[in-house]
């Protein structure tokens, strides 16, 4: 019987890779070129389309028709630039190109169709870019896409074969375009990732751009040539400068020294120019870089309430990871690299295929389907195709009512082992727990019996189990809400909740519709974990169209709203009106805003307004601390500055300001309200001191346990405090503070107390008077065992109306 | 979906009914009974769909069977259901939330206590 095939494809920015597994070994796939990597470059030419190598070389030569690096563009609206023949192209069009490219080989060199595929994208993609990535896979003619992050599939591979259990590794996956870094812990058989980090705008690119200006300047000294880099006329020199230093940056991975040769235009005159660069010289050109990409891993560590001691090693991914700088630099300041065999390069599409296998989106080859399997499978069956535990279960389902199966039989495929005889109940179902190799593949196959004990040919799919490691069900990266009129966000789904996941709640309208009045009732919806929808991302908008209603609708009037995300990042809102039973689907658009250079100056004149007028107010106070947040904060701003003055309309690169111009004006804001911040870290402190005292004295051991998770939470929130966490700490401390506070003696005292000034209301006034003597005698003589039996009979005699008095002071109290 | 009630830490044991496990479950039985439940559901077998609760019964789907079984995936929510976990079957720590009063028989337990306790 055939074995499942599973392919995964790792979708690069600069590199694109696809990998396959049938149950035993997972392998990348050489293309002809005898490369594991197929360039993500697309070239037109007339009709026909060449993807990889071959089109990377016409980058240059024929720049119109060849695109590169369009998956950062995924997910916005932006086009290229119009081919000859006057097409101009998406972004998931293009991706979509190289997706066939890859599909084709793979089905070529495994003789198999493939129509179901797990791709891989960035942590931090966004829904947007996640759609154009599933959307570009079905452009490609697959018709089943799972999306996985990258280094949750560079996890699975490099932990697939590892067995130490329980260590926290990182993975740090620095590539053409983007920096991801993840922190990952193996344990009971799950891969989980405890938290990731990175950034959009970080790769090896940049790393050949800051060669580029470093080969401008050379220019101005060696040569006296003023080459604008900004500047249109000099676009195609810059390209060819980019892949020069780019050969030179490879190089210098293996060598010490290498020449960089340019040849080019400038003024009607040509140039040849050979520059050296070093080793060395590279490393201090690159350094800001890998700095960036270190201090995002100690950001992370930091945030996850790790100390650097406790991180075991790191697993290098991407193209730079050969770089010895980058090496080095891992070594250095974070831990040792993780002694594997595998080639940086491939274990991004390992894992994808890895995880196929996880959520059996298997293909059957082709050639080896045998005469049985051709017929319609007259069995449903359900089993998983990895799986951790060693006892799975194996249910089946007749589907086929011509068959009347009575009893099943399950045995091995080797004939080691076999089931007894199994029923096949009233609803024409049966399940069976069966045994698995440990760390290995079982194959199963099944007999069916009739009434009367003979045999019955059944056509059923393949059963192969591999018993492995699993990962949790892919999270959402970002939180999911809507952005209410206030500028408040309301969180629908949280960061970290399985995909796919659906959430509903009942808002309120701020304002009349009136049917026919053409009025458009907006509902922003927005991605991020800030409380003010400014600081999140607009993914979409819901819009109730007054023309579509039957009746005013008035202000106040509840619409229930419901989100739904998929793990393809497809999201899906709908609006309930019950007034009026109508239902109205959402998100028209989804995509990622392009940002305008004109709202970005100004919001970077108000950062830098509202920066300088703190600024003045830290220098007059001499508030050391205050000047050691602000300054990074203002030198990061000062960079963005001129920059955001000579841009010119390039969307990678307003999209990178606008992000970092975010980050800088959220940190602001966060200093801004310190003072807030301040206070309820008091609160915070307070709670903490007086809920440890009494759980170190009253405290039961769960009690202790979940205190020690809070010790480590309060550190955290004291070194980086964040109003939301701190908030919830203190929620925590008080559930705790009461759990044990129940256990010290005299809290049944207080709790009597509480009730005995009740005691007047009381059903049966006489016999609540006469508990609360024997009470308060219970409490002069600490009878807490009597007292206890006391309050109860007390607390019953209370009327109800009483008691929900005090549950309305509670809620605020305790939860 | 998750039902309303996982707000309240009273109800932080949700997953832990949601795939009838107690707190010694490890993970390989954790994902063992999501998908096996899963199963069930798809088959429609009388009785899949539906999970016991210390407030009667309450219905789950292949969304529920996720959020639970990621929620016990992740150590810091798995603790504190462990932490307030009470059996399915325990109706009396409830009772004492309610309306009906009466419940606080079952002095023992930190929960009903602390619903009327400051
Ligand atoms: N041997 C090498 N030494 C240094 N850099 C290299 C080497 N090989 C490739 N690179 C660089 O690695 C980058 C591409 O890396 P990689 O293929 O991992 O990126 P990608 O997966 O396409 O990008 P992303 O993951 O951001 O989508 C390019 O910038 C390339 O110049
Ligand atoms: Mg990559």
């Amino acid at each position: 019987m055939s074995q499942s095939k599973y392919i995964g494809i790792d979708l690069g920015t600069s590199n694109s890779a696809v990998s396959v597994f049938d149950g035993d070994e997972v392998k990348t796939l050489v293309n002809a070129r005898g490369e594991i990597n197929t360039p993500s470059v697309v070239r037109v030419k007339g009709g026909s389309i060449t993807v990889g190598a071959k089109a990377q070389k016409h980058l240059h030569s024929d720049s119109k028709n060849t695109f590169k690096e369009f998956k950062r563009l995924m997910g916005t609206q932006s086009q290229s630039e119009p081919d000859d023949n006057g097409k101009r192209w998406l972004p998931e069009e293009l991706s979509s190109e190289v997706l066939k490219a890859l599909k084709a080989q793979v089905e070529r060199q495994e003789n198999c169709q493939f129509d179901k595929v797990v791709i891989t994208v960035p942590a931090l993609f966004e829904l947007p870019q996640s759609k154009a990535t599933a959307e570009a896979a079905r452009m490609a003619g697959f018709k089943q896409v799972e999306l996985l992050p990258e280094p949750v599939a560079s996890g699975l591979s490099s932990g697939w074969s590892e067995q130490e259990a329980g260590a926290a590794w990182l993975i740090y996956d620095l590539g053409g375009g983007t920096f991801d870094v993840s922190l990952i812990e193996s344990r009971d058989g799950l891969l989980r990732v405890i938290g990731h980090d990175g950034d959009n705008f970080l790769g090896g690119r940049d790393i050949d751009r800051t060669i580029v200006n470093w080969l401008i300047e050379q220019l101005v000294e060696t040569e006296g040539l003023q080459l604008d880099h900004k500047h249109s006329d000099y676009s195609s020199v810059i390209r060819h400068f980019e892949s020069a230093a780019e050969n030179a940056k490879i190089k210098l991975s293996t060598l010490e020294h290498s020449v960089i040769e340019l040849e080019f235009e400038y003024d009607n005159e040509d140039y040849e120019v050979d520059i050296a660069l070093t080793r060395d010289e590279l490393k201090t050109l690159c350094a800001p870089i890998i700095d960036r990409s270190i201090q995002i891993c100690q950001r992370l560590l930091s945030a996850q309430g790790l100390q650097l001691e406790q991180l075991k090693r790191v697993v290098l991914v991407g193209g730079p990871a050969h770089m010895p700088i980058v090496q080095s630099a891992v070594q250095e300041k974070l831990a040792p690299l993780a002694q594997t065999d595998h080639d940086p390069m491939c274990l991004v599409a390992n894992g994808a295929a890895l995880y196929a296998a996880t959520i059996n989106l298997g293909c059957e080859p082709a050639a080896d389907t045998d005469k049985a399997d051709e017929r319609e499978h007259q069995l449903w069956l359900q089993y998983p195709s990895v799986c951790t535990e060693l006892n799975p279960t194996i249910m089946g389902r007749v589907i086929d009512e011509s068959i009347k199966l009575s009893q099943v039989q399950i045995c091995t495929q080797d004939g080691s082992w076999q089931s007894p005889m199994i029923p096949v109940d009233d609803s024409n179902i049966f399940m069976l727990e069966v045994s698995v190799k440990a760390g290995g593949k079982s194959s199963f196959i099944i007999n069916g019996f009739d009434q009367n004990r003979q045999a019955i040919d059944l056509a059923y799919q393949a059963v192969h189990i591999v018993h492995g490691i699993t990962i949790s069900d892919p999270p959402l990266s970002r939180s999911i809400g809507l952005a209410l009129a206030d500028g408040s966000v309301k969180t629908f789904i949280d960061r970290g909740t399985p995909l796919p996941a659906k959430r509903s709640f009942a808002q309120s309208t701020i304002e009349t519709l009136v049917p026919g009045s053409g009025q458009k009732l907006q509902i922003p919806i927005v991605q991020g974990e800030r409380k003010q929808a400014r600081f999140c991302r607009k993914v979409g908008v819901l819009v109730i169209d007054a023309a579509e209603l039957k009746a005013p609708l008035p202000v106040g009037a509840t619409i229930e709203i419901t989100i739904e995300v998929d793990r393809g990042g497809d999201m899906r809102s709908q609006a309930f009106l019950p007034q009026q039973n109508k239902i109205i689907h959402g998100v028209a658009q989804l995509f990622l805003a392009k940002p305008e250079l004109s709202a970005l100056k100004t919001l970077s004149q108000n950062i830098n307004t509202r920066m300088s007028s703190q600024l003045q107010q830290a220098f007059r106070s001499r508030d050391e601390s205050a000047l050691g947040v602000l300054n990074p904060l203002t030198q990061r701003l000062q960079l963005l500055l001129p920059e955001l003055l000579s841009m010119a309309d390039d969307v990678d690169g307003l999209q990178r300001i606008s992000r970092e111009l975010m980050e800088i004006e959220s940190e602001l804001e966060l200093f801004e309200s310190r003072e807030q911040l301040s206070e309820l870290m008091e609160e915070c402190e307070m709670a903490y001191f007086g809920t440890d005292d009494m759980v170190k004295e009253y405290g039961r051991d769960t009690d202790k346990r979940v205190m020690q998770s809070c010790a480590k939470q309060f550190e955290q929130a004291m070194q980086n405090p964040r109003q939301g966490d701190i908030e919830r700490l203190i929620e925590r401390l008080n559930q705790v503070y009461h759990s044990a506070y129940k256990n010290k003696p005299e809290f049944w005292a207080d709790v009597f107390q509480r009730w005995a000034s009740h005691a007047h209301a009381a059903r049966d006034p006489v016999r609540a008077d006469k508990l609360v003597r024997q009470g308060n005698e219970a409490v002069a003589r600490k009878e807490y065992g009597r007292l206890q039996a006391i309050t109860n009979e007390l607390y019953d005699l209370i009327p109800e109306q009483q008691k929900s008095q005090q549950g309305d002071n509670y809620d605020s109290g305790i939860y | 979906m998750i039902p309303e009630f996982t707000d309240n830490p009273l109800f932080s044991a949700w997953p832990f009914w949601v795939l009838e496990l107690t707190p010694e479950a490890k993970n390989s039985e954790i994902e063992k009974a999501a998908r096996d439940i899963l199963a069930k559901i798809n088959f429609k077998v009388p009785g899949a769909d539906e999970f016991q609760t210390p407030i009667g019964k309450s219905t789950r789907d292949d969304y529920l069977l996720r959020e639970a079984k990621s929620a016990l995936q992740n150590p810091k929510v798995r603790l504190l259901a462990e932490f307030w976990f009470v059996s399915p079957s325990d109706i009396q720590v409830f009772a004492g939330a309610g309306q009906e009063g009466s419940g606080n028989d079952n002095a023992e337990d930190p929960y009903g206590v602390c619903l009327w306790a400051e």
